[in-house]
């Protein structure tokens, strides 16, 4: 019995240490555990697709006051359910570049950016450094989307906290980014894959600041908080 | 149900080798149902259009891991709803499932727990697959779990127990050689006698995977190579059901696309070797199944 009492929290645990790398990072392996003891008591898990287990992760951490205490730490899990719920994120109406370019930064900042499979598809022979074009601004962002075309999907860091915005812009259906996303299993590792940059993403976690990784055609105008939980 | 050759898992790490066309030996590739499925309180899966692009270039299998068809959960009518609209789009060669129960009172365990041998729960799980065949319009193919423990009220053995599901729903089985092998070694049974116990015509599939070992039992960790003796088991198998499409999987420690495809590659060797021509036919018995003759030219690499 013991086999499968074990295999059962430790799966669970696994997913949950996959999906909050970081999280855990903040908080050592110890708390973590008791984290996830405590997580499984209050969410077991009911979806049929293991991948939700963390669903409730982060909203958890926030009505626990033994959680919520650790500084960065409900912001941080709540950031790497959303770099890994974007991968799922439900189709949603699109937004035509002209009106991407129209949209005010509040309204920017409070769409949900929805997935689009193609983005996936670039050239792996770009470099990264050459693909990615940095604004400093929202606006910035805006007035080089007005000029594109919609066709062309975005591949788009969003930071918030006045972190401003990195882009990227590309054609689809080449080649595949994706091996330099779908292997890192953490919202750390993705941002070593696309900036290149390890001390960038140990500041990032430190800091705890919020960002999301968005592979974005398709833009929706509900809030971003929304993102986190469906 | 036709032979696709040698297959592998599809899971994500090999996601750019598959879609860049760095496949050398793997002739079809099998996805877990779930991964791309949406559910009523959560947004889609990955990607549809990830698998559909594999599906244009690659036969594709369905299976799943949360069905539950030995549970006392009634059917989940959603999760069978979203199953038969995933199995629309991608139109795989079959769909499989376990034969085991996943959880109850509505929480998923996401594990593979044994059921108990009995004409009871042959009734019941037998009830469950054709409710599900009739429901998804096709045949199910069940898989046999590995298992760390048995239950006292079991009345037969296991593959006593898969035959009698196979003779009242028609559905298919699924060998899973390694699975065979660790509950081989942790009940003591004989792995051939179970293997030779099955009713061959309904066997659609095999499995091989790698397993780990904890003190005195074997577990099924899909975390390393295949092992030597599940190989033995698995000519075993060959020798004796002829040429059955199978699939090497690999979910823990996932090494490079190279070196799975080098799993795969020793699979159809370890075939190649067994079933000389004129053999396979006279194995099994199954028309139009020999290695000369066939329509597949599945046991030579694809390109």
């Amino acid at each position: 019995m013991s086999v499968y009492a074990d295999a059962y929290f430790l799966r669970l645990k696994e997913i949950l240490s996959n999906d909050f790398e970081v999280s855990k990072k903040l908080m050592g392996s110890d708390l973590f555990h008791e984290l996830v003891v405590d997580y499984h008591q209050a969410h077991p898990p009911s979806s049929p697709n293991a991948a939700w287990v963390g669903k409730y992760f982060a909203a958890y951490i926030s009505s626990i006051s033994r959680w919520n205490e650790i500084v960065g730490l409900e912001s941080m899990a709540a950031l790497e359910w959303a770099s890994n719920e974007v991968v799922f994120e439900k189709w949603i109406d699109e937004v035509a570049s002209a009106q991407l370019g129209s949209m005010t930064a509040d309204a920017l900042s409070a769409s949900t950016f929805a997935t689009d499979a193609s983005v996936r598809f670039v050239r792996c022979e770009d470099l990264i450094e050459d693909l990615w074009l940095e604004r400093d601004t929202l606006e910035e962002l805006a007035v080089k989307a007005s000029g594109t075309n919609a066709e062309k999907p975005w591949i788009l860091v969003r930071r918030g906290n006045g972190g401003g915005i990195k882009f990227l812009r590309f054609s689809a259906g080449e080649k595949i980014l994706w091996d330099e996303i779908s292997q890192a299993q953490t919202l750390a590792e993705v941002c070593v894959k696309i900036e290149d940059s390890e001390e960038a993403c140990a500041s990032l976690a430190q800091l705890g600041l919020w960002s999301q990784i968005g592979l974005i055609k398709k833009i929706g105008k509900s809030s971003s908080s929304e993102n986190g939980e469906d | 149900m036709s032979f696709l050759g040698f297959g592998a898992g599809l899971r994500p790490p090999h996601y750019c080798d598959i879609l860049e066309g760095r496949v050398r030996s793997v002739e079809w590739f099998e996805a877990i149902s779930e991964n791309f499925l949406g559910f009523k309180d959560s947004p889609e899966g990955r990607p549809l259009e990830l698998l559909l692009r594999v599906r244009k270039d690659f036969p594709v299998v369905m299976h799943g891991v949360s069905l539950s068809i030995g549970g006392t959960d009634p059917l989940n009518m959603t999760y069978l709803s979203s199953l038969k609209e995933l199995y629309a789009q991608v139109d795989p060669a079959w769909i499989s499932d376990h034969l085991c129960w996943t959880g109850v009172h509505g929480h998923n365990l996401h594990d593979l727990l044994p059921l108990p041998y009995t004409r009871e729960t042959v009734n019941h799980v037998a009830s469950r697959i054709k409710k599900v065949q009739d429901f998804l319009g096709r045949q199910l193919t069940i898989e046999n779990v590995s298992s760390y423990l048995s239950f006292s009220q079991s009345e037969m053995s296991e593959w006593e127990f898969l035959s009698e599901i196979y003779s009242k729903t028609g559905c298919g089985l699924l060998l899973d050689v390694n699975n065979v092998f660790v509950s081989a070694h942790n009940h003591g049974f004989d792995a051939e006698v179970y293997i030779r116990g099955l009713p061959m015509q309904a066997i659609t599939q095999i499995h091989l995977a790698g397993h780990s070992s904890a003190e005195a039992l074997l577990i099924d960790t899909h975390d390393a190579p295949v092992c030597e003796g599940v190989w033995d088991l698995y000519a075993f198998a060959i020798k004796h059901l002829g040429p059955i499409s199978t699939l090497v999987e690999w979910d823990g420690n996932i090494p490079s696309f190279e070196r799975l495809e080098e799993e795969v590659t020793h699979a159809r060797n370890i075939a190649l070797r067994t079933l000389k021509p004129g053999r396979a036919s006279a194995a099994s018995g199954r028309p139009g199944e020999d290695l000369h003759g066939s329509s597949r030219s599945a046991m030579a690499p694809p390109k």
